[in-house]
């Protein structure tokens, strides 16, 4: 192929507006790494040394176990309930087999809120335990305590198993039947077909939902320190806000970017894998009927992940916020929060529906006018990366930059008279950037993957007929893409109004969401009204699950890998 | 002779890596009359479809110009945007707007049409393609070739300056296909439309087509009607592209001079006193005769299509004469 000299004109004849612009987004996602590697190197000798000697060690300790024993914990509770109910038959099971989504609509402050007063040594459960072996203190007799690794361990995987679940049972659900059915006919066991084919079948979809729950466990601030775990996660909020030492978080960030890294490249390279797998033709396994005893204990462990990880918290939020309402109505407060979580996950949905948009419009721009794609493909991917980043590291991240631009805002208004104060900082901006950065993934790819399914053929059919790119998006891909765009909406929203740590660290003064409510309300061990505002986010949750569910696709979000 | 449809002159297209050109089709040039019929013939990756998309604007252009009804579209410096350019698409995929019913992809093009002089121009096309009740239909709702006659009705409804068809019966299965390239053919006749298509199917181009192009890596090796292609190809890439056949040094077949010649299947007439003796590889029974295969005694192997009747099988010797209209030369 020979190579021609260009002249300037056929080298920067790029859609460039857009594309500059979704490039521009993309470089603001990255924004906060540079800026906590810069913050990071920035750290003096001594505070090196102090967060090296006192915080980093342990911290690091204690979240490897943590992933660790989460990973197995949703690995097993996951893969396993995923086989029993796509290869067997038994009482319960249709039911069943979405019901295990629900803890995904339980966050994990939520969780580890609820069961620590439901297991307090006071609580419901040591007390009826005590009743029935005929004890009456909690002196004489009382249960492990759940403030402990073991105890976080659980509850986190207790709600965050779905994502497993949800990935290796779309996996069986389309793609093993004539893998397991030869298995069977070459005369392996129910045991053999699950240990030599289904789970070796099944690791690259265990691989991707397992790293979704460690980003999860790792991005977690409430339950382990709820539960008094010192976390990486746990170490960076207190080092900033109660040491105030912004270099020592950035440091701790980083060090927790490695372990981010880790996992999203074992994602990534799991989902490659799993496509190549997914080439195979689809039919959904045929299950064998259980029988007896067998089947009566297949129902009873698949609905133990259910009833622990949510009928449990739920029917105790439910209880709670009962009596509490039934003594004192709903306090000013939460209807306060309910309205500050509303109007703020409303409007960083927009603005993360439109980014998303803008990330992906202006990569089928580039298909469209057949230059570019190869820019903005990277730039939707950059764009995407926020997903992986825990909010905590995301928000000290975000601090420094958003500094300087209030700063350089306020110079500007003080030259012209007129005090901004903090403009980004003040006014919930900080938060809706922070939200926007982090969920951008979802929209983004949620849109992109909705592109997908319109071949590029489409536009230019449009094209043709006279339609500008601007009409084609009215007239094509709107009336296309409107599923796309109200799922991914709708994901946004949810995990917005769930946010905790980011929130905890860039919300305006005296500004309390749902999450920062119920979380001051647990960190101060009053137990009152957090109920109410802990049952509000499960319920407003299950909408994303039922919607889920009733897409049976089974992905839990859609990552443009 | 009167302004081309369509005038491509020393066309290059390619794309940019890091930086650099690769070109995928260099100094092309071709010229329609106005209702002429032009077809690309040739193997995936040639650059055919770049050709088409180019024309249609979803391509940069890197050198050379457009010309349609001798209104300059694309040179250097230069580039009307594709919904500027009235030129109709119809695609391998048919492109339907699944969320549209039939009247309306037909009336997609048709905005600037008031609403009534809209209605009567898609009864015409939906008429003209065959198509009458169709019009509340969704596209799903239709078979391959309705939704490729809908396709046909849709690009032409705004009357394009040309309509470019990329692989447009790819998709349909053989009987259809023949039988809708010649009612396309017909309609496009009718409607007076210049049109050009690339395909790699050389049936499809003969069907459909007053002249062919065959590329061969980013070049059209020869522009001609399709008769002339099968019977006088330029060169070897050509005839091995167009039709079966055999390319063998003139020596093998005991013809003067030196160089290639290109014998045609239907050319060798076996014939016990013929002069150039062979063995029968294999052969095959095919409906209206045999296909079989014979290694002269040079080794060369040799395509051959005998008529019905005893055949002889394998290993056994023969003999052959060429056929009237001998061999071609190649250069």
């Amino acid at each position: 192929m020979a190579a021609h000299a260009l002249t300037l004109r056929q080298r920067v004849r790029l859609p460039l507006p857009w594309l500059s612009l979704a490039a521009l987004l993309a470089a603001v996602v990255i924004l906060p790494v540079i800026v906590l590697a810069a913050t990071a190197a920035q750290g003096s000798e001594g505070l090196w040394s102090h967060v090296g000697r006192h915080v980093l060690p342990q911290a690091s300790l204690n979240t490897l176990w943590l992933l660790l024993g989460v990973g197995i914990v949703v690995g097993v509770i996951g893969t396993g309930c995923a086989w029993l109910v796509s290869a067997y038959e038994f009482p319960g099971r249709r039911w069943l087999s979405w019901a295990l989504l629900l803890p995904l609509a339980v966050p994990t402050y939520v969780v580890a809120y609820a069961y620590l007063d439901l297991l307090h040594p006071l609580g419901p459960v040591q007390s009826l335990v005590r009743d029935l072996l005929g004890y009456d203190s909690p002196r004489q007799f009382r249960l492990p305590d759940i403030r402990s690794l073991a105890g976080c361990i659980g509850l986190l995987g207790l709600v965050l198993y779905p994502y497993v679940y949800a990935t290796v049972r779309a996996m069986f659900a389309t793609q093993a039947a004539s893998v397991l059915e030869s298995a069977r006919s070459l005369g392996a066991g129910p045991v053999a077909v699950f240990t030599r084919v289904a789970l070796p079948l099944a690791r690259p979809a265990i691989a991707v939902g397992m790293s979704l729950a460690l980003l999860e466990t790792l991005n977690d601030i409430g339950a382990s320190q709820f539960l008094g775990i010192q976390t990486l996660t746990v170490s960076v909020y207190t080092t900033w806000v109660t040491r105030s030492d912004l270099a020592g978080a950035a440091q701790i960030a980083l060090s927790m970017l490695v372990l981010v890294v880790l996992l999203v490249v074992l994602e990534r390279y799991s989902r490659r894998r799993q496509r190549y797998a997914s080439s195979a033709r689809s039919r959904p396994l045929p299950p064998a009927r259980l029988r007896g005893g067998k089947a009566w204990l297949a129902t009873a462990l698949v609905s133990l992940p259910v009833l622990l990880g949510f009928v449990a918290p739920f029917a105790f939020l439910a209880w709670e916020s009962w009596k509490r309402m039934g003594a004192h109505g709903i306090p000013a407060a939460v209807l306060d929060a309910t309205w500050n979580t509303f109007t703020i996950a409303v409007i960083a949905t927009g603005v993360t529906v439109a980014a998303g948009l803008l990330l992906a419009w202006s990569l089928r721009l580039a298909q469209y006018r057949g230059t570019g794609e190869r820019f903005a493909a990277v730039t939707l991917r950059v764009g995407s990366l926020g997903y992986a980043l825990p909010g905590t590291v995301l928000a000290i991240g975000l601090l420094t930059p958003m500094a300087w631009f209030d700063a350089g805002v306020a110079r500007v208004a003080g030259a012209i008279g007129l005090d901004s104060g903090m403009v980004l900082m003040a006014s919930g901006g900080a938060l809706v950037l922070a939200y926007t950065l982090r969920f951008l993934a979802i929209t983004a790819g949620g849109i992109d993957a909705g592109f997908g399914r319109v071949p590029v053929s489409m536009d230019h059919a449009a094209g043709s007929l006279g339609h500008t790119p601007g009409a084609i998006l009215r007239r094509v891909h709107w009336p296309l893409l409107r599923p796309a765009l109200a799922g991914g909406a709708l994901l946004v929203f949810v995990d917005t109004m769930k946010e905790l740590p980011a929130t905890l660290l860039l919300r305006p003064m005296n500004f309390e969401t749902l999450a920062t409510w119920l979380y001051a309300d647990a960190a101060r061990g009053a137990y009152e009204d957090g109920a109410m505002a802990a049952l509000l986010i499960v319920l407003v949750g299950l909408l994303p699950v039922i919607l889920l569910a009733r897409t049976r696709r089974g992905a839990v979000v859609e990552v443009p890998a | 002779m009167s302004t081309p449809a369509l005038e491509l002159t020393a066309l290059h297209l390619g794309y940019v890596v890091r930086g650099e050109l690769r070109t995928v089709v260099r100094d092309l040039s071709l010229a329609l009359a106005p209702g002429e019929i032009g077809c690309l013939l040739g193997a995936s990756g040639c650059g055919k479809s770049t050709v088409l998309r180019a024309v249609a604007g979803f391509e940069p252009v890197r050198g050379g110009t457009i010309r349609v009804q001798g209104e300059c579209l694309v040179s250097p410096g230069k580039s009307i945007p594709p919904e500027r350019r009235r030129i109709g698409l119809m695609f391998q995929d048919y492109a339907l707007f699944p969320h549209l019913d039939v009247s309306a992809n037909v009336a997609f093009g048709l905005r600037d049409l008031a609403k009534e002089q809209r209605r009567q121009r898609v009864a015409r096309m939906l008429e003209l393609v065959g198509l009458p009740t169709s019009g509340s239909a969704y596209p799903h709702e239709l078979s391959g070739g309705q939704q490729q006659r809908i396709a046909l009705a849709r690009a032409l409804a705004p009357s394009p300056r040309l309509l470019l068809l990329d692989e447009p019966f790819s998709n349909l299965d053989a009987g259809t296909r023949e039988h809708l390239a010649g009612e396309v053919r017909a309609l496009l006749r009718e409607t007076g439309t210049t049109a050009l298509m690339v395909t790699h199917d050389q049936g499809e181009a003969f069907a459909m087509a007053d002249s062919v192009g065959v590329m061969v890596d980013g070049r059209i090796r020869q522009w001609d009607r399709a008769e002339v292609l099968y019977r006088r190809p330029a060169d070897r890439a050509v005839a091995a592209f167009v039709g079966r056949g055999s390319v063998l040094p003139a020596a093998a077949l005991k013809l003067d001079g030196d160089g290639f010649v290109l014998l045609r299947p239907e050319q060798v007439v076996v014939d016990p006193s013929g002069p150039i003796p062979a063995t029968v590889v294999m052969s095959r029974f095919v409906g209206p005769g045999h296909v079989c295969r014979l290694r002269l005694d040079g080794g060369e192997l040799v395509d051959a299509d005998l008529p019905a009747g005893p055949v002889p099988g394998p290993d056994a010797r023969i003999a052959f004469r060429l056929a009237d209209a001998g061999p071609v030369r190649l250069p």
